[in-house]
């Protein structure tokens, strides 16, 4: 680091008298879940403080708060010494605070000019097309950005998207600004880029909150860092260069929490699913695999741990055939597996999505048609020419009483039914028959304790029966609690597999922040 | 905010009980009608005559419920080949097209003379489905290999159709005796017979059979099942295994097959021979009919004998009454908009709420132990 940034960074630590904003004790609750439970979060003027925390930590809780998205049930936010409980966006918008999402908030077939004129034309108080030319030109120019204004959106490059979002927050008036992982969509040098400038807003006398998953981020930029984890405040506002990397990523995965065992599988002999330097193409907002090789033994649960967005969804969807790889190979019982999802299906492979409505079911199909797709799907369909109601409905009586599956009768549609009633559902399903490879994505993601306790049990039911289990996980508690090995997938590419006893949270939640 | 004293709130409903459809869609084309007798009236039509010429004349008399039925045939036919495409959300805009190749397919074996005589009318059904299903299955290959949409290569081999029928009309098929461009005519084992001095066929039989069909496969074949599947989710019918493509593609064959049989009945039963004007004017109608239907067959069915009835409504008030052609499409078109707007009561439910709320008044609470008793 260079001696100027040095003093910079020494002149920046000064006393917190100019609070931007504080929120002390927000607690948020979604039904049963509780997303936040007592957070603390202090940031003055002039900072770049970094939020840290796993994936469903708080941190984009804590923030849609304060950005106005949804209230608080309790706890204190104020802005600027005011106290603030923004009823909707604009009134947070109006207060000076500007968020820039990861997926950016742009209308793709208008021009840059046009998306900024309705984003903040009335409260920039532009009168015409002409003044808010020149308001832009000004602020591009002052932040050293070579946009376009006649571009269409859905023209540009995601980095130069981005610096529309920020000219469209900064012109809007924000004083305030959240930027949920700017990096994490930008190439290298442009991430550098994006970081200074982050810096550079700070300097001009405004609060940036740097929401991130990367520690290289925290050490470059930011002033201050505050940890989340399980809805709660583990690092409240420390000075960024005064923790280590390794106190972050222990803060961030919970050191000092003992593993709780559930899982006693352990791999048999034989080789269910073998990938071998498997890749895959990137495309817009999607992770490339970069040559990923596993084995998973019949009878074990392998844990793939790992934040979101990792090339989580990449992976589960090359397994199961809906991703053609680039290079590569899939073997499932020794054999490379067939172009053909329906083939993998039959050879015994078995998923169970992250998304449960995207990949698992269909929302407007009863309960008992979705549980009677894959019979009727496959080479050998249970019945061909007379599918009746009644015979779903027999079948899926006996899933439904199995599995628990409440809310919701044979005749519901699957839509209807709550988070942990549909992963039920698509277990009920895809554990039907015989199989010999699942492939599972955050199978308790979303569920209440007993829900997420009951899908697990299934998992460690069905290795114990011989079936290789592959979890994809981003709760690194239901890898450590449920694995026999486990691998961490960073930025496309997964790290060799250890046993469970070899490896401990810090060691993973080193690998999980940095990469192999 | 807001000046009004109420405001309409829609909230999305999550189970539609199954009243509430029959109600709205009956709603919807009461309103429809409501509309067409409006704009009618607005024409010049007598108010008092408006009872006489969609009833009476439409299906009280014979001549007009001759018409009528004769027309539902084809109607029939056509949209339900929509139907079948729209439960895979494929977009059938080629019925016309289809329905030529059918007529196409037909004319051929009986120009050519293919087949003994007793064998020539199953020959000729056989060959207006393979038209048909070959027209129809073109577009879903483009679409499957290609990605090629739907919409437009329907819509376009529809002109491809018509033109080859126009060159075959004006070439090799041009009726020898008078030069006319129409195909010589049928000798009689070719014509659907028809029932006693009625203009009413057998295709009757093909379109009840093709509604019966098509009831079926919706409702208790595998394919029904998964075909809804395909059309909620691609995306996980791939990845449950379910064969996408070979859906989509043989969809589309026996929706295109259905088409051609349209163009065999109107070619055997209707003008027992090939004209210029077999396959006209189908392409609107059918989309209708389906949709009023809702894409369910026997819905299909039911749609398709009303609007052949507006057509023959159109007839007659454009004879009485000089009204343009154009007025049985309009009339149409005002039962498809609010049979669609009506779809808003389904997806939501309607309430009205006071945009200032009255100003809490404070309820006296008893105490808890007053409370506790009470319950």
């Amino acid at each position: 680091m260079s001696a100027a940034a040095e003093a910079r960074r020494a002149e920046t630590a000064r006393p917190a008298s100019t609070i931007a904003v504080r929120m002390a004790g927000v607690r948020k609750a979604f039904g049963e879940r509780i997303a936040l439970d007592g957070a603390d979060l202090t940031v003055v003027w002039g900072e770049v403080h970094a939020l840290l925390g796993e994936n469903g930590a708080g941190k984009s809780s804590l923030m849609n708060i304060l950005a106005g998205f949804y209230g608080a049930d309790d706890g204190v936010v104020e802005v600027a010494g005011q106290p603030a409980a923004f009823a909707e966006p604009r009134a947070a918008s109006a207060a000076g605070i500007g968020m820039i999402h990861q997926h950016f908030k742009l209308v793709g077939p208008l021009t840059v000019l046009e998306n900024l004129r309705l984003a903040c034309g009335p409260r920039a108080g532009w009168r015409s097309r002409d003044a808010a030319l020149v308001a832009m030109a000004g602020m591009a120019k002052d932040l050293g950005f070579t946009i376009k204004p006649d571009a269409r959106v859905d023209q540009l490059s995601v980095s130069e998207q981005q610096k529309v979002e920020i000219l469209k927050v900064l012109l809007g008036g924000a004083r305030i600004l959240i930027m949920d992982e700017p990096t994490a969509v930008l190439a290298e040098s442009e991430a550098a880029a994006m970081l200074q400038l982050a810096r550079r807003l700070a300097d001009d006398g405004r609060a940036v909150i740097l929401i991130t998953h990367k520690l290289r981020d925290v050490s470059a930029t930011a002033d201050r860092v505050t940890v989340m984890r399980a809805g709660r405040t583990v690092i409240a506002g420390a000075p960024a260069r005064d923790v280590t990397s390794a106190e972050l990523a222990r803060a961030m995965v919970g050191g000092e929490t003992d593993i709780l065992r559930r899982g006693t599988a352990g791999p048999g002999e034989t080789v269910a699913l073998e990938l071998r330097a498997l890749s895959t193409a990137g495309a817009e907002h999607d992770v490339p695999l970069r040559e990923i090789s596993l084995t998973l033994h019949s009878g074990e649960i392998l844990g793939i741990a790992g934040l979101g967005g990792n090339g989580q969804s990449e992976l589960l969807e090359a397994i199961i055939g809906l991703r053609t790889p680039t290079h590569g190979d899939i073997l499932l019982h020794g054999e490379p597996a067939s172009a053909f999802p329906a083939a993998r299906r039959e050879h015994g492979l078995r998923f169970v999505p992250a998304d449960r409505f995207r990949l698992g079911l269909f929302g407007s199909l009863t309960l008992a048609e979705n549980l009677a797709v894959p019979a009727l799907s496959g080479r050998q369909p249970e019945r061909r020419y007379w599918v009746t109601r009644a015979w779903m409905r027999g079948r899926a009586r006996r899933s439904i009483s199995d599995y628990e599956i409440a809310g919701g009768t044979a005749d519901t549609q699957a839509r209807l039914l709550s988070g942990g009633n549909a992963q039920k559902l698509i277990l009920a399903r895809e554990f039907e028959g015989a199989f010999s490879v699942l492939v599972v994505h955050s199978p308790a993601r979303g569920l209440d304790v007993r829900a997420a306790a009951a899908v697990q049990n299934r998992l460690l039911a069905a290795a114990a029966r011989g079936v290789g289990v592959l979890m994809i996980s981003e709760d690194l508690d239901e890898v450590l609690a449920l694995s026999s090995r486990v691998a961490v997938l960073s930025h496309g590419r997964l790290s060799a597999a250890v046993a469970i006893e070899q490896t401990d949270r810090a060691e993973l939640g080193r690998l999980i922040l940095e990469g192999a | 905010m807001s000046v009004l004293p109420y405001r309409l709130v829609l909230s999305p409903r999550l189970a539609v009980p199954r009243w509430l459809r029959a109600a709205t869609l009956v709603g919807g084309i009461a309103f429809g009608l409501i509309c067409c007798a409006i704009f009618l009236i607005a024409f010049g039509v007598p108010a008092g005559d408006l009872a006489n010429q969609f009833i009476l004349y439409v299906f009280g008399n014979s001549a007009g419920l001759d018409q009528t039925l004769t027309r539902a045939i084809s109607l029939t036919l056509v949209a339900l080949s929509v139907a079948l495409c729209l439960r895979i959300r494929f977009w059938n805009i080629g019925v016309e097209g289809q329905l030529w190749m059918g007529a196409i397919g037909a004319t051929a074996v009986s120009f050519y003379h293919i087949g003994p005589w007793f064998l020539r009318m199953p020959l000729m059904i056989g060959a207006a489905a393979i038209g048909g299903a070959v027209w129809c299955g073109i577009a879903a290959v483009a679409k499957i290999r290609l990605r090629a949409d739907e919409v437009i290569t329907t819509l376009l081999l529809n002109y491809v159709a018509y033109l080859f029928a126009q060159d075959l009309l004006y070439g090799r098929w041009r009726n020898p005796t008078d030069q006319f461009p129409v195909s010589p005519t049928f000798p009689r084992y070719e014509q659907l017979p028809t029932f006693g001095g009625w203009h009413l066929h057998y295709g009757v039989f093909i379109a009840l059979a093709a509604t019966a069909f098509c009831w079926w496969l919706c409702r208790y074949s595998r394919f029904g099942l998964l075909s809804q599947a395909v059309a909620e989710n691609r995306t996980a019918s791939r990845a449950l295994g379910i064969p996408v493509a070979r859906i989509t593609l043989t969809t589309a064959c026996l929706a295109g097959a259905v088409s051609g049989l349209a163009g065999f009945s109107i070619v055997s039963g209707e003008e027992h021979k090939l004209t210029q004007f077999v396959g006209n004017d189908y392409i609107f109608p059918s989309i209708a009919i389906a949709y009023l239907g809702r894409a369910n067959p026997v819905g299909v069915f039911i749609a398709a004998i009303a609007v052949a009835g507006l057509y023959t409504a159109g007839d007659s008030l454009k004879a009485f009454y000089q009204l343009p052609d154009t007025v049985v499409v309009t009339m149409e078109a005002f039962l498809l908009m609010t049979v669609a707007a009506f779809d808003v009561f389904i997806r939501y439910r309607i309430g009205l709420l006071r945009s200032q709320p009255k100003a809490i008044r404070a309820k006296a609470v008893p105490p808890a132990e007053a409370r506790g008793t009470g319950a």
